[in-house]
């Protein structure tokens, strides 16, 4: 993630993405890129994946309530 | 007041992992049947697949007790809804090591139990880093020495080593 997104922001387990509380090590690390939102998401027989996709009001609350990482 | 007392009614919650190594479903089911004995009141979170094959095999839910959506479960859990004194994490992969680390966060005052196994067991105990007690076996479809070290972390068998 900090190495494919230049805007980067963490938050810890439970933080929901639209409806999907994401879950791993805390911190984590969630992406914004232009208005898209890019997130892990953790399924138990497939691992994890980085999911992109339009973030729409998720990327202000990201914004808010995520601690900001490094912007590059 | 008896530790069976205490311990009534006070949650005990399972979380399984991926369904494809064997040893999970009989090691859990072993571990609610205690569990259930000792007093607490199992809840069982998993995947679909996971949760059906513990229906299957439990079919008067004698042992795996209330049943969750895993994605549910975890968003309750988040969103304060729900709560458990004790918390066990089946992990036989990254996912699974993912998911005890969340529960260590949003449950800070449970005794967090992770019961680590399958082929790569080793390396995943590496991985834990957050404070819980852990069973570490490279079981794959036998569950003796599995059976053993959780025996010894909940009491019910003298250490041997």
């Amino acid at each position: 993630m900090e190495k494919r997104c230049r805007e980067i922001y963490y938050v810890d387990p439970g933080y929901a993405i639209f409806d999907t509380h994401i879950i791993g090590v805390p911190p984590i690390a969630v992406g914004v890129e232009d208005t898209f939102i890019v997130f892990p998401f953790t399924k138990p027989c497939h691992g994890t994946f980085l999911i992109r996709v339009p973030g729409g009001e998720e990327v202000e609350r990201i914004r808010k309530k995520g601690r900001a990482g490094k912007k590059r | 007041m008896t530790q069976n007392e205490l311990q009534k009614n006070e949650q005990a919650l399972l979380v399984f992992g991926c369904p494809e190594v064997p040893v999970q479903a009989a090691i859990g089911l072993y571990l609610a049947g205690r569990l259930g004995e000792e007093g607490y009141d199992v809840v069982t979170a998993g995947n679909p697949s996971v949760i059906g094959l513990l229906r299957v095999s439990d079919i008067k839910r004698h042992y795996i007790g209330k049943t969750v959506d895993l994605d549910r479960c975890i968003g309750e859990v988040a969103e304060g809804k729900r709560d458990a004194a004790l918390c066990v994490v089946f992990a036989h992969n990254d996912a699974g090591i993912s998911y005890a680390a969340s529960m260590r966060y949003l449950l800070p005052g449970a005794r967090l139990v992770v019961v680590v196994f399958g082929r790569n067991a080793g390396e995943l105990a590496a991985q834990v880093e957050f404070p819980c007690e852990m069973v570490v076996e490279k079981a794959v479809h036998n569950p003796g020495k599995l059976k053993k070290g959780i025996d010894e972390v909940f009491g019910w068998r003298a250490s041997t080593s």
